[in-house]
């Protein structure tokens, strides 16, 4: 049974039709990507998983349970976790507390009003297997605001693992990154999928990023799919190739 | 773990508050004015455990404020001459009607949110107004008085005795601000802030948004309903004007003053705020035009805060 089954989904916004029927199966240690030039729906189809609006049509399993209609919040309970195109973190509080909030709602605790002295211990130790992880250990105390988009990227990704998901969804983890960090995050996220078997959907803008990580690509373009398969197949395949030479051009 | 200045500061704080009663005299204050310095500072950190710490701002407290008075008055006139009933059952009012009107309000945000507070405040307000067979009306509720407290051994006479009554008002003040401290540092409290910080990240880590505004907004109207009740019994007597839409502003304003972002900050800016009343109102009948002066240069020049200005010196 897929992780993630999408059937058939679309999203209108008034009259624009942005994702157009729309299917997707992710296999349990998956990691597929999501590409397309802008505007293509990539991140609109990646809310409509995460749950931040339903679609107009179709219908998204998880796990094989229909969470069409579930809020964000349950999605995430199910297993799901994802990061955003433009960061989305706590930036007046430090690294370490960031990362403490998921880890604490992992642990069943967001609504414990106090903390026994054992429990914490537990939570500080998972709090530091983050840390460490994610390469963020030398910065645990600094504010995430003040650090620089790499490492509040790397926070943002090791925050979404706290939750200790089955379904990541990275939206476009390197984008706006210099050389050694887009290689960073890159191999952080390579780690991941292999170490842990981690399933992954990852929209991505970096072709190298993609062919280094992906074992599978879906192509949108304008809303629909426009080709789908392995990077071999995808980087032989002419209409995605005229699809993002025309954007290009 | 606090930084060890921080501490001092905290240490020193508790220490001024438990020793008030006897230098305020020395420096022209009363022991009713320290107390009310405590009850309003009650009320401030109470809101602005919703303002401060969730991020979320509610212009309609005085309405659990005034609610808790009332019941905490009428149950002493009415029922049975307790102090203690008095603020359990004035507590429960407010506290019930916050749960009922914040699972109403929860799904506003912003703007929206303040405005329909002020508007269940008002709502109340009316109530209070307009109801004379049973509130008084504007004359307020009269003809009660707190009595004292029977221990098993001994009794306590808050009413007699105004420094018996401060520190009446202190071990209350010490239970719910320590409660509060305590739910700030929890797992919970964490997810309060992180709401205030993000929350759409908050949202997208499985905190259900709603729930938990809902739950910060309870029991900062609990601590607020805690407070009327003690300004109740401070005045023995409460009138309409406890409920309204200006008193809650005050809340507000002295949150504000004192710096949100900070925990003791509230009790800072509610000792400006009640001493500026005192002093001022003394001299001129409008006072309120003072404080509105010194509000806005804090938030022009010290937008976080006389504490926040306080705490930049000492790390600096």
């Amino acid at each position: 049974m897929s992780l993630l089954e999408v059937k058939d989904v679309s999203r209108h916004f008034g009259s624009l039709v942005a994702v157009d029927h729309v299917s997707l199966a992710v296999e349990p240690g998956e990691l597929r990507a999501v590409i397309g030039p802008n505007g293509a729906g990539k991140t609109t189809f990646f809310n409509m998983i995460s749950g931040l609006f339903p679609p107009t049509a179709g219908q998204i399993l998880f796990d094989g349970r229909d969470v069409t209609q579930l809020t964000p919040a349950e999605r995430v309970a199910m297993g799901m976790a994802r990061t955003f195109q433009i960061t989305e973190i706590f930036p007046e509080l430090t690294v370490r507390e960031n990362l403490r909030v998921p880890v604490e709602i992992a642990a069943g605790m967001r609504l414990m009003p106090w903390l026994a002295p054992a429990r914490r211990e537990t939570i500080e130790a998972r709090v530091m297997e983050l840390l460490a992880m994610g390469n963020l250990a030398a910065k645990a105390d600094r504010l995430v605001g003040e650090l620089s988009h790499g490492d509040q990227r790397a926070t943002e990704i090791m925050m979404a693992l706290a939750l200790k998901p089955r379904l990541l969804l990275l939206d476009e983890p390197t984008a706006g990154m210099g050389d050694q960090e887009t290689y960073d995050i890159t191999r952080l996220i390579r780690k991941l999928h292999r170490d842990q078997r981690l399933s992954i959907v990852l929209i991505e803008h970096d072709m190298r990023v993609i062919f280094h990580l992906a074992e599978r690509i879906m192509v949108l373009a304008e809303g629909a799919v426009l080709a789908e398969g392995t990077p071999a197949d995808i980087a032989a395949n002419d209409k995605v190739q005229a699809a993002y030479l025309g954007k290009a051009a | 773990m606090k930084p060890p200045r921080q501490r001092v500061v905290v240490a020193v704080l508790w220490a001024l508050l438990l020793t008030a009663p006897f230098w305020v005299g020395t420096l022209g204050g009363y022991t009713e004015l320290a107390t009310r310095v405590l009850v309003m500072a009650l009320a401030a950190m109470a809101l602005n455990f919703l303002l401060g710490f969730t991020g979320t701002l509610s212009f309609g407290h005085a309405a659990y404020f005034g609610l808790a008075g009332y019941g905490a008055g009428m149950t002493i006139k009415f029922l049975v001459p307790s102090t203690g009933l008095a603020m359990l059952v004035g507590v429960a009012v407010g506290t019930l009607s916050a749960m009922i009107i914040g699972a109403l309000i929860v799904k506003l945000r912003g703007v929206y949110f303040a405005m329909v507070t002020i508007a269940f405040g008002q709502v109340f307000y009316f109530i209070a107004f307009r109801w004379n067979a049973v509130t008084g009306g504007d004359d307020g509720l009269t003809g009660w008085k707190r009595q004292p407290i029977d221990l098993l051994f001994t009794r306590i006479d808050i009413l007699g005795n105004d420094r018996a009554f401060y520190y009446f008002v202190l071990f209350v003040f010490a239970l719910c601000v320590i409660a509060m401290g305590l739910l700030l540092r929890s797992p919970f409290g964490r997810t309060l802030i992180a709401i205030r910080e993000n929350e759409r990240r908050s949202e997208f880590l499985g905190i259900p948004i709603e729930q938990h505004l809902w739950l910060s907004f309870v029991i900062s109207c609990f601590f607020v309903s805690v407070a009327g009740t003690l300004y109740a019994l401070l005045n023995n007597f409460i009138d309409p004007r406890a409920l309204r839409w200006d008193q809650s502003g005050n809340f507000v304003i002295m949150a504000v003053l004192g710096g949100m972002r900070s925990f003791w900050g509230p009790l800072v800016g509610a000792a400006v705020f009640v001493v500026l009343q005192d002093y001022v109102s003394s001299q001129t009948e409008n006072w309120m035009s003072f404080v509105g002066l010194v509000f806005v240069l804090v938030v022009l020049f010290f937008p976080r805060g006389v504490l926040g200005i306080i705490r930049r010196r000492l790390s600096a």
